[in-house]
């Protein structure tokens, strides 16, 4: 296949359809006059465009089964029957009746919640305990989140070695600080002398 | 505006205004449709004022050539009917989002394209219940003037199969431009592609129906010949 074959093929669905303009066609229509291997590939190519574009006519759309007049008529009845339940549909959602909506799912939300919130979950939600402080008459336990500031002890720290310096309690922190503690603490919450309130 | 029933051999809506109305419509909507006068954009902007008769009117003017479109591309009609009325109720949902300055059948044709496409190749696994139809409105060869019909039929029945085999993208632009007879500037906004995109895939897509329509013809020469000479022999 020579240049020329090359460059010409690569135009030759352009040249079937149609598509080059007028000097480009002559130039492929002079070279398939003299081309025969040229020639057979541009044959074929347009017997598959016949062949293709003998869908769309009018004979070919007449073979279809099924399509006809009364189908195209049956098909804009469904068609504007749908847009129709479609309008019926948007203006049942309008602003007002969508706040209206809105709001009563709100309140149901809002009921639903509250009926069936827990009475306790974990330790933050548990009532302080006061009985600690009752049952060994040591020092108040002072929870953190109840809000006043607490005394801690550091784990670890020697009992002995705070009743010596006594009135000399360590200041380990309050708030965040001592709910973390606690929480660390939690198997050993109800351990009276790790927790002091500030006299 | 002329009104006529016969096919359009392109899928725009040609200057000089013929339109291919379907029967049975209500007079207002009919006239609506047939009047070349009323732009599609005044159409748009009265559906959108809250008038159903518009939009009836677009789904006139519209609904066969998008059907056939459907068609072209599913090669069932079962298929190319949901698409239709799926696209013109996607249609009435966007009417707002529709640009007047731009044109109205390349706007629709890009939501039946997209969703046909989409459907093509949910049902690529059931490859081949297309050509089934197409072979099941073959006519009998024992009526009259059946051995013709059947031989037109049969010829139509290879073109599907072989369009049947094509990847979707180049049946797209195939079905756009050597069915419908738009060009690849109108293809290419249509399938949301480049100019030059459309045109490779033209070109590509050409080339790829004619092997395999070759193929397909030669198989069926081939399939032909031992049961001619069956017959021969028998004779």
């Amino acid at each position: 296949m020579s240049v020329t074959c090359a460059s010409i093929r690569r135009q030759l669905s352009w040249f079937v359809g149609g598509d080059l303009d007028r000097d480009r066609g002559r130039e492929v229509a002079a070279h398939l006059a003299e081309c025969l291997p040229c020639r057979r590939q541009a044959a074929g190519l347009q017997q598959a465009g016949k062949a293709l574009a003998s869908l769309g006519d009018e004979a070919g759309r007449a073979a279809v089964a099924g399509v006809d007049e009364a189908m195209f008529a049956s098909l804009h009845a469904e068609i504007t029957a749908a847009v129709a339940d479609e309008t019926v549909g948007q203006s049942m959602l309008n602003w007002p009746r969508a706040l209206w909506l809105a709001a009563a799912m709100l309140l149901f939300g809002l009921g639903w919640w509250l009926a069936r919130a827990p009475e306790t979950i974990g330790l933050l939600d548990r009532p302080p305990i006061p009985a600690v402080a009752a049952t060994t008459g040591d020092a108040a336990l002072v929870l953190p989140w109840a809000g006043p500031r607490a005394w801690l002890r550091p784990l670890g720290y020697d009992d002995s070695e705070a009743e010596a310096g006594a009135g000399r309690d360590l200041r380990l922190g309050s708030g965040m600080m001592c709910r973390h503690r606690l929480r660390t603490l939690e198997g050993e919450l109800l351990a009276p002398r790790l927790l002091r309130r500030d006299r | 505006m002329i009104v006529r029933s016969a096919f359009l051999p392109s899928s725009r809506l040609p200057v000089g205004g013929v339109v291919d109305l379907p029967g049975g419509l209500p007079s207002a909507v009919a006239e609506l449709a047939a009047d070349s006068s009323i732009s599609e954009a005044e159409l748009v902007r009265r559906a959108l004022a809250g008038q159903q008769d518009p939009f009836a009117a677009l789904v006139a003017r519209y609904q066969k050539r998008a059907f056939w479109i459907a068609f072209h591309v599913l090669g069932r009609v079962e298929d190319a009917r949901d698409v239709t009325q799926e696209a013109f109720v996607r249609l009435f949902r966007s009417l707002d989002r529709y640009d007047a300055r731009r044109s109205f059948y390349t706007w629709f044709y890009r939501i039946v394209m997209n969703l046909a496409i989409d459907s093509l190749r949910k049902r690529r696994s059931q490859r081949g219940a297309g050509l089934e139809e197409m072979l099941g409105a073959m006519p009998d060869e024992r009526e009259p003037g059946g051995a013709a019909h059947a031989e037109i039929s049969e010829r139509r029945a290879l073109v599907w199969a072989a369009l049947d085999k094509l990847d979707p993208k180049f049946r797209a632009v195939l079905v756009l431009r050597d069915i419908h007879g738009l060009s690849c500037r109108e293809i290419a906004p249509i399938l949301e592609i480049t100019h030059a995109t459309a045109r490779w895939r033209l070109h590509r897509g050409r080339l790829c129906f004619r092997e395999i329509w070759e193929r397909t013809v030669e198989r069926r020469e081939r399939d032909e010949g031992p049961t001619d000479a069956v017959e021969d022999g028998a004779s």
